[in-house]
């Protein structure tokens, strides 16, 4: 007997799994990494193919990822809605902040299976080329699962109170809101203007910094794996997942289902 | 278990839609009890809140005021309906799923074990007729098709009580039958059934009570044999060589012409009517008897009488 939370997770999992544009997305991200190793294979520095596959290839799928969780987590839940596939759901023993959950999961883990795919075909390419892939990149592909999945709650969370094009459009700006927040503190501390300070401050720790879930660069030079920083960024990407999550689970827990 | 397996007492919703939030009112204080191990029929026209009712006894909707409550347990607490199952108005199903993928996906959902699931779901597919199509991709089915997978994910888990919101909407004949005899067998092996229809013939078959359900008010409600009376609620006369003002001597002012085909006439009279006094005022006429028939209220004149008048509330079941 399973929880109606990894019930309905595994088949969100088979859902989007079926789902053509997943696969369309997923050529495509498959068609962007080969493109990343032609481009190291052109370059006549052996020693650069592979950080130009690393860091070509993982910044693809960052936005394939960014993408992916705008048209999917956007539409998550108002799908179910529109086509009234919850109703013999939810007239079970299921809450709705269960379905959230469960939806969630589910795309995430699709998410989470996609990068792991992209992960092995990186690892079968250092392999044959006698290169180690080595912990760096893993770190780097799971720092890039953490965002999708923050970006993915962010995602749905929109998707709970508006339409999936607006949800969408709300998660690629919180994308770039998300990356520019510890840019715009930077810009303070540089120019000293301290009557912006409290403004981006604010935005700062108002808004999930997800370059902290940007680990490329370690990847790309092999650098050592910071064990604590993941630990750090995990938890980080916990919280917001949660609050996201939990807001969004709140806000459809009222929406009328006539 | 209590006697009630379900209570309704003075239910009320109001939607809001539009730019506006213009309300519409849609249930105004709707009462009415279904009683364990019975089936109940619930009927209106369209628009009426059947769906609506329906939709709040399984925790879809919320009510704005009144109460409602399922197996004993209030219907904002989500345990009851582990021991309801649920047949929405033309059911939508996940289209990548099969059918056996299905049962398998609303089993856990009701916390069976696999292997209860498997026992269970296969033979009911087989029972409503898809044991053919139980590996094929729901997004192929017919309507009729998923209706009748509708019926198999509502009893998979075995349910006390059953809500059905229009079960026989979308099936041919043989569609319907199937699901009358289902509710049949249900009532049987004493379940409790509560499920609304536009096709009155069929509750009529099938309930023991009804409630009828106008503009949001309950309008009637008891059991089917008493709402419908024992007595004839008409005659039907069949006469010949002789006029329909005969029998304005038998029943004067409920006398109504049907039909006059050469000297064959055909005429009603409304209400009770002595057939002997009949027979004898044709006889009398010079017209000859063809044929006598008595009519007896259907669920559908009913249905039609109490359309737009609201009844006492806390009037059965």
């Amino acid at each position: 007997m399973r929880h109606p939370v990894l019930v309905v997770a595994a088949n969100t999992f088979r859902e989007v799994g079926r789902d053509r544009m997943f696969h369309l997305v997923g050529a495509l991200v498959t068609g962007f990494v080969l493109f990343a190793w032609v481009l190291g294979w052109l370059n006549p520095d052996e020693s650069e193919q592979a950080r130009h596959l690393v860091d070509f290839g993982l910044a693809g799928v960052n936005v394939f990822g960014l993408l992916m969780a705008a048209l999917l987590g956007s539409a998550l839940l108002r799908r179910e809605m529109e086509r009234r596939t919850l109703y013999t759901v939810l007239s079970r023993d299921v809450t709705r902040a269960q379905f959230v959950a469960g939806k969630y999961l589910g795309l995430v883990s699709v998410f989470a299976a996609g990068l792991g795919i992209v992960a092995a075909v990186m690892g079968v390419y250092f392999s044959l080329f006698g290169a180690t892939p080595g912990l760096p990149l893993l770190a780097a592909v799971y720092g890039n699962l953490l965002e999708i999945a923050v970006l993915t709650a962010a995602s749905v969370l929109f998707g709970s109170f508006t339409t999936p094009a607006l949800a969408a459009i709300g998660t690629v700006t919180a994308w770039f809101a998300g990356h520019a927040t510890g840019t715009l503190l930077e810009y303070v501390d540089l120019t000293e203007k301290e009557s912006l300070r409290p403004v981006f401050e604010a935005l700062y720790y108002g808004l999930p910094n997800l370059s902290f879930f940007d680990l490329r660069e370690g990847a790309a030079f092999g650098d050592p794996v910071r064990w604590g920083d993941l630990g750090i960024a995990t938890a980080y990407a916990a919280a917001w997942t949660a609050v996201l999550v939990g807001g969004a689970a709140f806000l459809f827990r009222r929406r009328e289902l006539p | 278990m209590s006697d009630l397996a379900v209570r309704v007492e003075g239910l009320r919703k109001t939607y809001r839609s539009g730019f506006w939030r213009r309300r519409a009112e849609t249930l105004h204080g709707v009462s009415f009890s279904v009683p364990a191990g019975r089936t109940v029929g619930y009927l209106g026209a369209n628009g009426a809140g059947k769906t609506t009712t329906l939709k709040i006894l399984v925790g879809l909707l919320e009510a704005d005021g009144g109460s409602a409550e399922v197996l004993g347990m209030p219907v904002g607490d989500p345990r009851c309906r582990r021991r309801v199952g649920f047949l929405p108005e033309n059911p939508y199903f996940y289209e990548h799923l099969t059918a056996r993928e299905a049962l398998r996906f609303y089993g856990g959902l009701s916390r069976m074990e696999p292997a209860a699931v498997e026992s269970r779901g296969g033979p009911l597919l087989a029972r409503v007729g898809l044991e053919a199509a139980a590996d094929r991709r729901l997004g192929e089915y017919s309507k009729g098709m998923r209706q009748r997978l509708g019926v198999a994910q509502a009893l998979l888990h075995d349910p006390e009580l059953l809500i059905l919101d229009e079960p026989m909407s979308g099936l041919d004949p043989f569609g319907r039958l199937l699901v009358k005899d289902l509710l049949l067998e249900e009532r049987a092996r004493g379940k409790t059934v509560l499920f609304s229809s536009h096709i009155l013939g069929d509750v009529e078959e099938v309930c023991d009570f009804a409630v009828i359900l106008a503009d949001g008010r309950v309008t009637a409600s008891g059991p089917v044999r008493d709402l419908l009376g024992h007595g004839a609620s008409a005659w039907e006369v069949s006469m010949r060589g002789a006029g329909a003002a005969v029998l304005e001597g038998v029943a004067p002012g409920r006398v109504r012409l049907v039909r006059a085909e050469g000297d064959v006439v055909r005429a009603q009279i409304r209400g009770e009517a002595d057939p002997a006094a009949i027979q004898r005022a044709v006889v009398g006429a010079g017209g000859v008897l063809l044929e006598l028939t008595p009519r007896r209220e259907s669920l559908e004149d009913l249905f039609v009488r109490t359309g737009g008048t609201a009844a006492p509330e806390g009037q059965g079941p």
